[in-house]
């Protein structure tokens, strides 16, 4: 569907973007994940015409999109903070598309894009009426509304209240599900990304370090960085493994590493019992204990051991 | 330290109003000296029975509508296009004009039109003090246009575009009519700032394009003439309930 | 974007045709002579420039600066408090900012007038003295170097109060108040720690009040009755009854550029600053 090709995009002093390469297919919910900085957005931006790549090229269905101006693509932003107009109601902000493309009447058209957003009832609101939850759907529905080939999503629910945005998460899955349509995704949150993608692009500082399934992601990261990003992980030694497999127990057993307890958290479902050892320099490596277990005191000696199956196996 | 404050705003704030107040107070004295004798119409009736002065009135109420229409669809549309793309010469010429001294702004005008008369079968007139007020009004509403682009999001018209709006479309359809109040407001500017006009108008102006500002100044230098208050205070009143009316509208 | 382009077109070409070019005419003219019925003709010369030099006029630039720059000083004594104490406000303060704006939405004219009716020798001040008794013949309140400093203050206060209260507006009142705290006397707190604060406002002001008043034109001819002439009636009087255009222009352009290295000056002084 949506296919970038060694895609770069250098600005005066710094490259945002470098060589990225990814296909999306068709109804795919793509998510490209990284902290600030690193080009999810500015790649975002070249796919939806409002940038210039300086290099490589975008297509849409098998045709370039390079040079094509915004409004002649059949994709469709949700802004960060929405862009919602807000001298028109909410049935003409989601009309405003089908109007430039010369639909006379879109009643019909934005009361079912209204009602796939359970926003019924709203439709003469002003954006300035409606809760951030309320202004998203509006958004969506506006673009949506246009049936493009690829929504572009900016990370949409960051602007929203943690409470918000797990209920939220939830709702834009179970949307794109029905809907069929490829969702782009942007976001710095990681957990967001793992939850609700196919597939997941991990980018840093402008390169694309790994494109896999969140599981593949997760478990068989491509590099330190996403192995750090996606999740937690001990470095000891040579050795990456996250801290839910590896397991602490009083007394040694096998190829068990000695290590001395320096601190335990009580997170609610499970504790967490930070240890310092000989081959962890300079990083405190946790185990995750649940809370019947048999608890650890601080500077207590203790053994880690894990199943080799669970080693990250990472380039150096 | 802050009562010596208070009393001391208490006296700056006369001394900015009371002048105007008095000569709004003494336009109903019916004597034409400044002691007080009674209240009355006369220099009122008196004005108003003055042809000169109302052609005059006419004339800048015309020069100040046209102007400000103008000024403001020009220089709204300046300020759009400084928005996003840096103008530097244009942007550096209009705070030129802003800085340069109304008197060489006028004799430049004048200089210029004198030289055009010569090829071309014009004279001094209403219409040279339109340009000439459209030159000068031009950067302030530039200035307050731009002002109101400062807080506008670019994800709009860029929400627009993206919904498949052309860049005129997005101008008309998202930004203008949120670009209406400020326009409004430099509008009325540029009416106030035209009317107002003595010095780059009598530059200008042709015998027969007097304008209101030029009937009281040549009123002022033969000396004081109570027909003066009252258009003043007309003058100062009608701006004054403008201002007051727009500064509500843009309240809301 | 070509649209951008379009937009731009009608306000570029006001600056070319009229303000860009009659000013090269005006460097144009500087340079000729005298014609015998106005205007100018050939030959070329630089006479003009170099009247300029000549006592009398270089008096009347001189006072100018003198003058202007003299309203600019009482406009930061007179202004400042001003600006403090609404800064301080704590009711009101819309208001109070908008009864100094006011002035300025009257017409300069009028509000100079206004004063010409109170000052002159059948004024209302003198009238009232007379009455009382205080005085036994008019003063000369008008037609004089003072009256035409005090309808420039009048004239462009506002434009130093505003700047000002600006700047103390974004000031952090909690310095002041650690400076109390610390046992500093009120008007030494204001000396010391609020007045170099708000310095970028003053600085603004200053030149919002000073470059106005180097060129005023109607203060000087209606308050000074002639008799103060500044750099701005030596214009206007060239290009009307002396009928010397040369040289008004060449005056002209002395303005302009002591103008524009008062910007420049500034400019430099607070480079993020923008009036």
């Amino acid at each position: 569907m949506l296919e970038l090709r060694k895609v770069s995009k250098a600005f005066p002093g710094h490259v945002a973007v470098q060589d990225v390469s990814l296909t999306l297919q068709p109804g795919e919910f793509f998510s490209l994940v990284g902290p600030s900085g690193c080009g999810k957005t500015t790649t975002l931006r070249m796919v939806a015409g409002f940038e210039t790549p300086t290099s490589g090229e975008i297509l849409l269905k098998g045709e370039l999109l390079n040079g094509r101006k915004p409004q002649e693509r059949n994709v469709s932003t949700v802004f960060q903070n929405y862009a919602l107009f807000p001298h028109l109601s909410v049935a003409e902000n989601v009309a405003f598309g089908l109007r430039r493309r010369g639909v006379r009447d879109p009643r019909a058209q934005v009361a079912e894009a209204l009602r796939t957003v359970r926003l019924e009832g709203k439709e003469q609101r002003l954006p300035a009426e409606l809760s951030g939850g309320e202004k998203q759907r509006v958004a969506l529905a506006r673009s949506l509304v246009l049936k493009p080939d690829v929504l572009l999503l900016d990370e949409p629910l960051s602007a929203l209240d943690p409470q918000l945005r797990r209920q939220v998460r939830a709702e834009l899955k179970l949307l794109q599900r029905n809907a069929g349509i490829t969702f782009l995704f942007i976001t710095h949150d990681q957990e967001e990304a793992l939850s609700l993608s196919d597939r997941v692009g991990v980018m840093n500082d402008g390169k694309l370090e790994q494109v896999a399934a969140p599981e593949e992601a997760y478990r068989r990261p491509a590099s330190r960085f996403v192995a750090g990003f996606l999740g937690e992980v001990n470095w000891i030694g040579g050795t990456a493994v996250r801290p839910e497999a590896t397991r602490i127990s009083p007394t040694s057993c096998g190829q068990a590493l000695p290590c001395r307890v320096v601190h335990t958290t009580f997170l609610g479902s499970v504790i967490r019992v930070n240890v310092e050892c000989g081959e962890c320099v300079g990083s405190t490596p946790s185990a995750e204990l649940f809370p019947h277990q048999t608890g650890f005191a601080t500077g207590q000696t203790a053994y880690l051991h894990w199943d080799r199956a669970d080693e990250l196996l990472l380039p150096s | 330290m802050s009562k010596l404050l208070g009393w001391y705003a208490a006296f700056l704030y006369a001394f900015l109003h009371v002048p105007l107040l008095i000569l709004i107070a003494f336009s109903f004295n019916s004597s034409r000296f400044s002691v007080w004798e009674g209240a009355s119409f006369t220099w009122y009736r008196a004005m108003l029975n003055d042809t000169q002065m109302a052609e005059a009135a006419w004339h800048s109420v015309i020069i100040a509508v046209f102007s400000s229409l103008l000024a403001t669809a020009i220089g709204t549309a300046a300020a759009y296009g400084m928005w996003k793309h840096k103008a530097p010469l244009l942007q550096g010429s209009l705070y030129l004009t802003l800085v340069t001294p109304e008197i060489v702004m006028g004799i430049s005008l004048l200089a210029l039109f004198q030289w055009i008369f010569r090829w071309m079968p014009f004279r001094l007139g209403l219409g040279t003090v339109i340009i000439a007020h459209v030159a000068f009004s031009i950067a302030y509403v530039a200035i307050v246009i731009t002002a109101r682009l400062r807080t506008m999001d670019p994800a709009l018209e860029e929400a627009a575009l993206d919904l498949g709006a052309s860049e005129w479309a997005a101008f008309r359809r998202v930004t203008l009519p949120l670009l209406a109040p400020a326009m409004g407001a430099a509008a009325l500017l540029a009416l106030v700032v035209s009317f107002d006009d003595y010095v780059i108008t009598s530059m200008v102006a042709g015998v027969d394009s007097e304008t209101l500002p030029m009937v009281i100044y040549a009123m002022a230098r033969r000396g004081v003439n109570p027909v003066l208050n009252a258009v003043s205070s007309v003058t100062v009143v009608f701006f004054g309930a403008l201002i007051l009316l727009s500064e509500r509208v843009r309240a809301q | 974007m070509n649209l951008r382009r379009w937009f731009l077109l009608p306000a570029r070409a006001m600056q070319v045709l009229f303000f860009a070019v009659p000013l090269g005419i005006v460097v144009v003219l500087s340079v000729l002579t005298r014609g015998d019925y106005g205007g100018a003709e050939q030959p070329w010369s630089s006479e003009s420039y170099r009247r300029l030099f000549d006592p009398l006029y270089g008096l009347i630039l001189w006072r100018s600066i003198w003058i202007a720059a003299l309203a600019t000083a009482l406009c930061v004594l007179l202004g400042f408090p001003l600006a403090l104490y609404i800064s301080r406000a704590q009711k009101y303060r819309s208001l109070l900012l908008q009864l100094v704006i006011l002035p300025f939405w009257t017409s300069f004219l009028i509000r100079t007038y206004a004063w010409l009716f109170l000052l002159r020798d059948t004024g209302l001040v003198n009238t009232a003295l007379l009455k009382l008794g205080v005085i036994h013949q008019p003063l000369p309140l008008l037609y004089n170097d003072g009256a035409v400093l005090l309808g420039l203050v009048y004239g462009y206060l506002p434009f130093m109060v505003l700047p000002i209260y600006a700047a103390l507006e974004r000031m952090d009142p909690s310095l002041a108040e650690a400076a109390a705290d610390l046992g500093a006397k009120p008007l030494s707190i204001v000396l010391r720690v609020i007045a170099p604060l708000a310095s970028a406002g003053v600085l603004a002001g200053s030149l919002l009040v000073f470059i106005p008043c180097l060129g005023a034109y109607l203060t000087p001819d209606l308050m000074g009755g002639g008799r103060t002439v500044m750099v701005g009636n030596l214009v206007q009087n060239q290009f009307t009854t002396a009928r010397d255009w040369p040289f008004g222009s060449a005056v002209s352009l002395a303005l302009m550029a002591i103008t524009a290295l008062m910007l420049a000056l500034f400019l430099r002084r607070a480079p993020a600053e923008s009036p």
